[in-house]
């Protein structure tokens, strides 16, 4: 059996990712509003998501090296909760310890 | 390095930013891709990237071999694809073998991540240089098709055919691609985060390891619970996969299709881990065993050694063996009742068909699950008993994890396409802005921990 090699590689239409041909010019590149996208997202979790960040560190091997990587999230941390930047997450978890018949957890 | 991590997050931002700027140059964006990819393995275990590079080192000599080649190009294809079961069954069923054979191993295997993936990748990429239906790749662009981190550790099982000449072109990423990306993303993070990891952490894990000492009607929820888990948790891989590789430029099929709509056995294998079924269709049923092309005794046959060698391929167990026994008989009475089924009789409606369709799939999952032959078995009895005791385990909670898993399989098909098309009028930094606010209730909504995936084991 030997069949002709396929020279565009996959199918049009079988990625979930393949939407119709986007006929305005400023859909057709993505690059510069995805920048936009993984930036802002990013700068919004780094300032309300700082769990995450904790988490993280406290999660890295301990070393001299990591030791200040540490403190400063621990420290951003604490001071996104006394401005209260952590705030949506929190009510969120509290809300979901107590859908799950847990006690909320020490934040 | 787990995908909905912050590790992760800083990883392909970088590597995100890399392929950007190097768009046009092409071997360097190749090299660079494939430079993170050894990074993002090597993390899990740094002596396997060797393995890696043998094992596309490997297929891309024979390969090159079996295309210059004037004969023995079949004896060149058989060794190519015994050093790939080779190394596959070295590292995956040693230890099964040696237990069969009454000497067990002094010292435990380690299995390295995704070598199961790999390998039929490379396995796909000889067969179909064998069969002209790929041409002879680069050692370069072989290794990164091999390595790619999305798909790496645990698929979807890209062809050769589909991914290397997206190599030979720039990424492209239109608006609305991009969006339809970020979709599958935060998509898969919901359903690995907050469906599988809950109902595992509160619901099957707790039930299956201790099977006697729960409720019958907590083992049928456990069953349900588990067939609704590993769909979330395998195609949230395979979303975040198809979504993360789609943001660096390259098109990746569909793996999942709303299998528990399925109305029989055979279309759940349509929509079900696509990548592995048609792999394991056109390289093993088709390719190996000759397809339903012959008489029907052949093909059922056929039929039946494919699935119970694709329940082998999850791992070196009974329960896999069994599993993939369930599914091969099931899809042979399958196609026996088409045959057989008087034509007065009135076809069987799509809902009692889509019922007993996920029934079947989820008593497979019952052994899938179980790590001991002993332990299904106990877990079926105890659901067959009817026994009550001990205060409900599975909260009001789980319980709606467990329905809005069911029910994303019912919601419209193309759901991601039609939403990606609505939010790319957006400004960028408006949908990072609403992209936070569904990650930060994420956040919130699960518990403590991230459980690998499940098919990382594969």
């Amino acid at each position: 059996m030997t069949d002709s090699p396929n020279e565009d590689g996959l199918p049009w239409g079988e990625s979930p990712i393949d939407l119709a041909d986007e006929a305005s010019p400023t859909l057709q590149n993505g690059w510069r509003w995805t920048w936009g996208v993984l930036i802002s997202s990013s700068l919004a979790l780094a300032l309300f998501n700082s769990h995450a960040i904790a988490n993280w560190a406290d999660q890295l091997p301990p070393n001299d090296l990591t030791a200040p990587i540490v403190m400063a999230a621990d420290a951003w941390h604490d001071q996104a909760g006394r401005l209260g930047l952590n705030a949506m997450v929190d009510a969120v978890q509290r809300w979901a310890d107590g859908a799950r018949g847990e006690a909320p957890e020490e934040q | 390095m787990l995908f909905p991590t912050l590790a992760f997050h800083i990883f392909f931002l970088a590597v995100f930013a890399l392929n950007r700027l190097m768009a046009r140059a092409r071997d360097w964006r190749v090299i660079m891709l494939l430079l993170a990819s050894w990074l993002f393995y090597g993390l899990w275990d740094a002596r396997f990237v060797a393995l890696l590079i043998a094992s596309s080192a490997w297929n891309w000599g024979f390969a090159r071999l079996i295309s210059r080649a004037t004969g023995h190009r079949l004896a060149l294809l058989w060794l190519a694809i015994l050093g790939n079961l080779g190394v596959l069954g070295g590292f995956k069923y040693a230890g099964f073998l040696a237990d069969l054979a009454g000497m067990p191993l002094a010292q435990a295997i380690i299995l390295p991540v995704g070598i199961s993936f790999f390998t039929f990748q490379g396995l796909s990429y000889v067969i179909d240089v064998y069969n002209g239906r790929t041409r002879p790749a680069r050692l370069l662009d072989l290794t990164l098709l091999m390595s790619f981190f999305p798909h790496l550790v645990a698929g979807p099982i890209v062809r050769p055919s589909h991914l290397l000449p997206q190599l030979r072109h720039p990424p492209r990423l239109g608006r609305q691609e991009a969006v339809a990306c970020l979709i599958l993303i935060l998509w898969g993070t919901i359903k690995k985060a907050v469906i599988a990891n809950d109902i595992s952490v509160h619901l099957v894990d707790p039930v299956f390891s201790d099977p006697a000492g729960h409720s019958s009607m907590e083992l049928v929820l456990a069953a349900y619970g588990y067939a609704v888990q590993i769909y979330c948790d395998f195609s949230a891989y395979t979303d975040m996969a198809i979504g993360l590789a789609g943001l660096l430029g390259f098109r990746f099929p569909r793996n999942f299709d709303q299998p528990y709509r399925s109305t029989s056995l055979q279309e759940f294998w349509r929509r079900w881990h696509i990548s592995l079924s048609s792999w394991l269709r056109d390289y093993l049923y088709i390719g190996a065993f000759g397809g339903s092309r012959q008489a029907l005794w052949r093909t059922c046959l056929a039929l039946f050694g494919t699935m119970v060698l694709g329940g082998l391929w999850h791992g070196a167990s009974w329960n896999f063996v069994i599993w993939g026994a369930l599914h091969g008989g099931v899809l042979v009475a399958e196609r026996l009742w088409k045959r057989a089924r008087p034509s007065g009789w009135p076809p069987l409606p799509a809902w009692a068909g889509t019922v007993i369709t996920f029934h079947i799939v989820a008593l497979g999952w019952i052994f899938f699950r179980c790590s001991e032959f002993s332990g299904a078995v106990a877990f079926l009895q105890g659901m067959v008993a009817w026994r009550g005791s001990g205060a409900p385990l599975a909260s009001a909670w789980v319980l709606a994890l467990i329905v809005l898993g069911m029910a994303c399989h019912f919601g419209p098909r193309h759901a991601v396409q039609r939403s990606a098309q609505a939010l790319a009028i957006l400004p960028g930094w408006a949908v990072g802005l609403i992209g936070t606010a569904v990650l930060l209730v994420v956040e919130g909504l699960r518990g403590g921990g991230m459980a690998p995936f499940i098919y990382f084991q594969f």
